[in-house]
């Protein structure tokens, strides 16, 4: 099971926001890889409570999954969202559906106290059976973005906020998408 | 004098003794130190284990466990026990095994960053070097590290902070269960707590002990969880309140008993009155020396002292018991005085050892007991016969045999005590006379 993704990474630190390119893989329950292809190389192995970064000629980097709020969230509703596994996802967080079958918009809000405080919502977006968009809003610092199967291939060469925003919130996707 | 006076002055003599108590306790500055009874240090390396022992952190460490609940509950607990307890002075160190990133760096060794980590000792901080750090700083704010790595980049572009956090990682720190550390079997969640009072300063342990409890009554709600403490502060605290129970109903027990057991000796009520003066003197007398002369006085000292000079208690009975009828209170105590002053005397030159020995306790000690015993004895010499009342007693109070009523079957225990001289001094148990050497004027 693999799907495209594009990232979209602000931080003060940073002129423009970064925009990343690759893939999420689940090789196998309980297992959640992401690999970025552009515009560098890095494998990210989300396994047992545990994140592995491994880049090219450096000895991979361990740390525990919950100081990456924004992956964990990642992580639970990925898998829960792909197996269909509701009760999984309402053990973490309350759950608000609204829209239609064609353009739903489902969003979590953390139960547990230790990751409330560092995550305020992940916001997926999607049409029918596709998962197309994550927001994750944590609550120091800026909105994280992800685009995911169609809208991410929507997105190939797509550098303009709004414009992503759009295919995030799935509007104008047409376009590119065909 | 009357003894109408006579009675005023011993009540005077108690109002004294009160004052001077309340006045002694006010300086009173009582230490659980035992390093107060170790021999003083003489080179460096003695008084630096003899500083750690009370002040380092091996003494200021405290344990504690949760248990009896599920380890999800626990663990929540215990999150929320560190961050009430951190957010105290009392504790410089609050830790579960929680993941708080750097903040679990002490503030003050952050500016040392560069100084601590080996990279620069084989690395050149050129602008090649910088430039591929750098390179990897963008692709760790586009991976899942972002969060964890953006506060310290204006500050730290090589992230010598975490290099240091990870060369600090214990190799066999306790097991992680839901974020937090937790014993072997998984059924205790662990906390390490570092007070700020050193390991035997009482108070502070008590007041951190309990902080600890009342943080935990708060954080359990309605939880069937246990707290479990443990470390020199926990023994120290435990130690003390058990002993100042046990102290408490014990003595108090000894004082009836005392009391009652000079009573019946003496079949006056004013004996236990009279015969407590001189030890009372005797002990305050000790302990304001103590307080005058050292800096605290340690509770051993106290305890056990008291112990030693309990022997005074002996003095106004050996001269209870030398009053006879119509003889002068003070001729007994000249009577009695050699003797008395021989053996106080020799007790205090065999405490006097005591100051030699370069150990601040037996120090203590020393001093305690031969100002006790000395005050104890003048006390008895010199005042006290001129409470006694002349007709005040006919040595231990001795019924005639054949006024003792039939029904009367029990013996009390000056009776029991009085039998066993009678044997003693029978004249045809010479055998006995021979066994006991008996001071004539005993």
């Amino acid at each position: 099971m693999r799907t495209g993704f594009v990232e979209l990474r602000g931080s003060a630190l940073l002129k423009a926001p970064l925009r990343i390119e690759g893939e999420y893989q689940r090789p196998r329950d309980g297992t959640l890889v992401r690999e970025v292809r552009v515009p560098y190389a890095e494998t990210t192995t989300i396994r047992a409570g545990e994140v592995q970064i491994a880049r090219a000629g450096k000895s991979p980097r361990t740390f525990s999954l919950s100081r990456a709020p924004e992956l964990g969230g990642l992580q639970a509703s990925f898998g829960a969202l792909l197996s269909g596994d509701r009760a999984l996802l309402e053990q973490h967080y309350r759950i608000a559906v609204d829209g239609t079958r064609a353009r739903w918009v489902m969003t979590l809000t953390p139960k547990q106290p230790g990751l409330a405080a560092q995550l305020r919502s992940v916001v997926l977006r999607g049409r029918g059976a596709e998962l197309r968009c994550i927001d994750t809003q944590p609550i120091k610092g800026d909105l994280q973005r992800t685009l995911l199967a169609g809208a991410a291939r929507a997105a190939a060469g797509v550098s303009d906020a709004s414009a992503l925003q759009a295919l995030c919130h799935g509007n104008g996707n047409g376009v590119a998408a065909r | 004098m009357t003894a109408r006076r006579r009675l005023v002055l011993a009540l005077a003599w108690l109002a004294l003794l009160l004052l001077a108590g309340w006045l002694v306790g006010q300086r009173l500055d009582l230490s659980g130190d035992l390093r107060k009874f170790m021999p003083s240090a003489q080179t460096p390396a003695q008084r630096l284990l003899i500083d750690e022992l009370g002040e380092g952190p091996g003494s200021r460490l405290l344990l504690v466990a949760l248990s009896g609940d599920d380890a999800e509950t626990l663990a929540s607990q215990s999150a929320a026990l560190r961050e009430r307890l951190a957010a105290q002075s009392r504790f410089s160190t609050v830790a579960n095994g929680g993941d708080d990133g750097l903040d679990a760096i002490a503030e003050r060794l952050r500016p040392y960053r560069y100084l601590l980590s080996p990279t620069l000792d084989s690395q050149r901080l050129d602008a090649a070097f910088l430039a591929d750090e750098l390179a990897a700083r963008v692709q760790d704010l586009g991976s899942p590290m972002a969060s964890l790595v953006e506060p310290l980049l204006p500050s730290d572009p090589t992230l010598e902070t975490l290099k240091l956090a990870e060369s600090w990682q214990p190799s066999n720190a306790p097991q992680r269960l839901h974020g937090v550390w937790f014993d072997r079997a998984g059924r205790e969640a662990l906390l390490v707590l570092e007070t700020r009072a050193a390991g035997f300063d009482p108070t502070g342990q008590q007041g951190a002990i309990d902080a600890i409890h009342s943080a935990f009554a708060a954080v359990r709600g309605d939880s069937p969880a246990r707290l479990t403490l443990s470390g020199p502060g926990a023994f120290s605290v435990e130690i003390g309140s058990r002993t100042a129970r046990e102290a408490g109903w014990i003595g108090t027990l000894d004082s009836l008993i005392f009391v009652l057991l000079l009573w019946l000796a003496y079949r006056s009520w004013k004996a236990p009155l009279l015969g407590a003066l001189p030890l009372a003197s005797g002990g305050l007398a000790g302990l304001g020396a103590v307080v005058l002369g050292f800096d605290g006085v340690h509770g051993i000292t106290v305890a056990f002292g008291f112990t030693l000079i309990g022997v005074a208690q002996d003095y106004p009975i050996h001269l209870f018991s030398h009053q006879r009828a119509g003889l002068s209170p003070w001729a007994s105590a000249r009577a009695l005085w050699p003797t008395l002053g021989t053996g106080v005397v020799a007790t205090g030159i065999a405490y006097l050892t005591f100051l030699v020995s370069g150990v601040e306790g037996l120090e203590q000690l020393a001093v305690f007991t031969i100002v006790g015993l000395g005050t104890a004895a003048l006390a008895t010499r010199f005042v006290l016969p001129g409470l006694i009342d002349t007709g005040f007693s006919d040595g231990p109070h001795r019924r005639p045999r054949d006024q003792r009523p039939p029904q009367e079957l029990m013996l009390s225990a000056d009776e029991v005590a009085d039998q066993i001289l009678q044997v003693i001094r029978a004249p045809d148990n010479t055998w006995v006379k021979e066994l006991f050497v008996y001071p004539a004027h005993l």
